[in-house]
């Protein structure tokens, strides 16, 4: 069981190491203020995930990120998450004993769906043993691995532009990394995030005032998203700046009606900005989500501001107060982000890539289709869909009769909240139509649409029934559908207990995982790995940081002089080959001078092919070399 | 809330068709008859981006 313990240990200490951190941030006392509770755990888990995680990259920045630094912090700030949460625990005792008694008392067909949503909810964590997604190949978890192994962070070789990113989720998965954990069970992080997210989700729920049902609905809608639960487990790392999101939300519920509103208007600046370091392109359409919902509670004033200009001018101060507390508690949390930025590229932020994903006709397609793709489209890099629970009881909303006062719900404010961002979305990005770039915004539309299942859920007739037994057809159909994906049960199995190694993982994964492996069993400290291959993951942290990178840039194959590629490969020090067969002149590249012989370490397969280089008397001199700059740190130098 | 069985039925039968339509979208109803057949072109429709 040491495999297990391994991965259990690890999370333990920085779930609760997080949840310490929210508890500095966020004096219980107040908290208990802000949200007419007691601190709801996963709301101090996202709150520490932010502090950690800002505070840890300006460690990793100054080289310090090495065990005695990063276990110290992890196990402070630990002990303090335990202490609080040994204390309270009466809460979540009682918060469990009104569940269970709220489930206790609802008929047979609501029990089953309640234990349905729970355990596709719990199913996920299977997703440890499945693919790894390319990018998290490539780059999100490749990052962490290898600041983990050289305790700093420098820009990764080929993704020089894009450490630009906000590494708030990257740099809690080094953490994990460094603890230890082994292969890449650290995106088992993700699903505890994405756990933690569902928790929010249910809290917002009820501060709509949705019953169980409704919760249980929102939670359904939740798990059977594939735009959420693709990323439980693949190493994406998309859900963190969701999580962010859904609290903010809830801090904007709460400023309603708080007697520390301001300080509820601060703490959601705080977590908006955590999202919007997590992950930018929510400036489009959550930051318009977050000033409808944090406007609401205004609302009164806002009415009576139309005729009464005193109640204008009142209004227009308290906005004005309003907004700079907002976004002085954003400037505060984009502090570290941007020194990052300043450290590592001179500039607060770097451009790479482009939204114009698709050309003009294929937009105005995308446009007209809005908001079905959502559900049911399958566009390039669209990473999931939303629950079709969502499209099968949108109606119910519309057909709920007249709703009196339906502007002062708070499941009202929700629902034109995220129409604004849906629509503030499409206007910017049309070519865009990716969930993953504002789920936090997409996720609040289940709230309203659950409050209207749930109403419908209550009648004695047909819906009574049709509502939970509908539920319970898309967890088995989305269970069905993704049982290889995203809940490979059997994998997990061998790998938490049976095999306990990297062979029980997801076959493709295995493959791709060997081929790496072959590499790293032949290839010295430091080697110079020619990659012509978009991941890295399974490579040694040594090899990753010395790869072909930006100041390789020139180098190049020539169709009409094959020699200079050789050539260029020698000068730069590349002794090994990992190719995958995504290089387009791939089978010309087999043209070599005499002077250059491959020795095949692993068989060319889908998965790559590993090669030694061997030069014999090569034209040229070598211009590069690699060196150990500190313990783990590799970095690529000119010869003396 | 009055709603006649009429409407009721109308709702359910969205709910079913909504379920269904996700079985055949994800591969787990089989797309056969017409309506599977039609149901394959328009998520073809909702996908057409692959041809950028």
């Amino acid at each position: 069981m040491t495999h297990f313990f391994k991965i259990a240990l690890p999370l333990f200490f920085v779930v609760f190491a997080c949840i310490g951190g929210g508890v500095i941030l966020l004096r219980p006392l107040k908290l208990k203020n802000l949200l007419g509770q007691s601190a709801p755990f996963s709301v101090l888990f996202f709150l520490g995930q932010g502090l950690l995680g800002s505070g840890l990259i300006l460690l990793a920045l100054a080289g310090l990120f090495n065990l005695t630094y990063v276990a110290s912090i992890v196990f402070v700030f630990g002990c303090l998450g335990l202490c609080h949460v040994f204390l309270n625990r009466e809460s979540l005792y009682s918060s469990w004993q009104s569940i269970g008694a709220d489930w206790l008392r609802d008929n047979l067909l609501w029990k089953i769906v309640a234990i349905a949503v729970f355990l596709i909810l719990a199913a996920g964590i299977s997703g440890v043993a499945g693919r790894i997604d390319g990018d998290a190949r490539a780059f999100y978890l490749a990052l962490p691995k290898v600041i983990a192994s050289s305790h700093r962070l420098v820009p990764l070789p080929a993704y020089e532009t894009f450490t630009s990113v906000g590494l708030l989720a990257e740099i809690q998965l080094a953490v994990l990394f460094l603890l230890g954990m082994p292969g890449a069970s650290a995106r088992l992080f993700c699903w505890i995030t994405g756990m933690a997210a569902a928790t929010v989700l249910g809290h917002i729920a009820a501060y709509a005032g949705l019953g169980r049902r409704g919760q249980i609905l929102s939670l359904a809608m939740f798990g059977t998203s594939s735009a959420v639960a693709l990323f439980w487990g693949q190493g994406k790392t998309d859900l963190f700046a969701a999580g962010y999101g859904l609290c903010a939300v809830l801090f904007a519920l709460s400023s309603w009606t708080s007697t520390a509103r301001r300080y509820a208007i601060f703490v959601a600046g705080m977590l908006t900005a955590f999202a919007l370091v997590a992950k930018l392109s929510y400036l489009v359409a959550f930051l318009p989500c977050m000033a409808i919902l944090l406007l609401w509670g205004e609302l009164p004033k806002i009415i009576i501001s139309f005729r009464d200009s005193e109640a204008r001018t009142e209004l227009l101060k308290i906005c004005v107060v309003d907004a700079l507390i907002f976004f002085a508690a954003v400037s505060i949390v984009f502090l570290p982000h941007l020194t990052k930025n300043l450290v590592l590229f001179g500039s607060l932020g770097e451009t790479y890539g482009s939204h114009q994903y698709f050309s003009a006709d294929t937009t105005k397609r995308i446009v007209l289709t809005y908001p079905l793709l959502l559900i049911f489209g399958n566009f390039w890099a669209q990473y999931g869909n939303l629950s079709p629970l969502l499209l099968a009881f949108f109606p119910l909303f519309f057909l709920s009769g007249k709703i009196r006062n339906a502007f002062a719900t708070t499941w009202m404010a929700l629902l034109i909240a995220a129409l604004s961002g849906l629509i503030s979305w499409v206007v910017i990005f049309p070519a865009v139509p990716m969930p993953r770039y504002f789920l936090a915004t997409l996720l609040l539309f289940f709230i309203p649409v659950a409050w209207a299942g749930e109403r419908f859920s209550q009648s004695r007739k047909l819906l009574g029934c049709a509502v939970p037994l509908a539920s319970l057809s898309v967890i088995f159909i989305f269970f069905k559908a993704f049982s290889i994906e995203i809940f490979p049960l059997k994998n997990a199995y061998d790998y938490f207990v049976k095999t306990q190694t990297e062979q029980a993982i997801n076959v493709d994964e295995r493959l791709s995982y060997e081929a790496y492996t072959a590499l790293n069993n032949a290839a010295e400290p430091g080697a110079r790995v020619y990659l012509i291959s978009y991941f890295r993951f399974w490579m040694r942290p040594d090899l990753i940081q010395v790869t072909n990178g930006i100041h390789d840039g020139d180098i190049g194959w020539d169709e009409k002089n094959p020699d200079k590629f050789w050539l260029q490969l020698y000068e730069s020090d590349f002794t090994y080959l990992f190719v995958d067969r995504s290089h387009p002149a791939f089978e010309e590249m087999k043209k070599k001078p005499s002077w250059v012989s491959l020795e095949q370490l692993h068989p060319q397969s889908n998965y790559g092919g590993v090669y030694r280089i061997i030069y014999t008397n090569p034209p040229g001199i070598r211009k590069w070399t690699t060196r150990e700059v500190a313990p783990g740190a590799w970095d690529v130098v000119p010869t003396k | 809330m009055k709603r006649s069985i009429v409407g009721e039925s109308l709702i359910c039968a969205w709910i079913v068709l909504v379920c269904y339509v996700f079985s055949v979208y994800k591969d787990v109803a089989p797309a056969t008859g017409l309506v599977g057949r039609s149901l394959k072109v328009f998520f073809t429709y909702l996908s057409a981006a692959y041809l950028q």
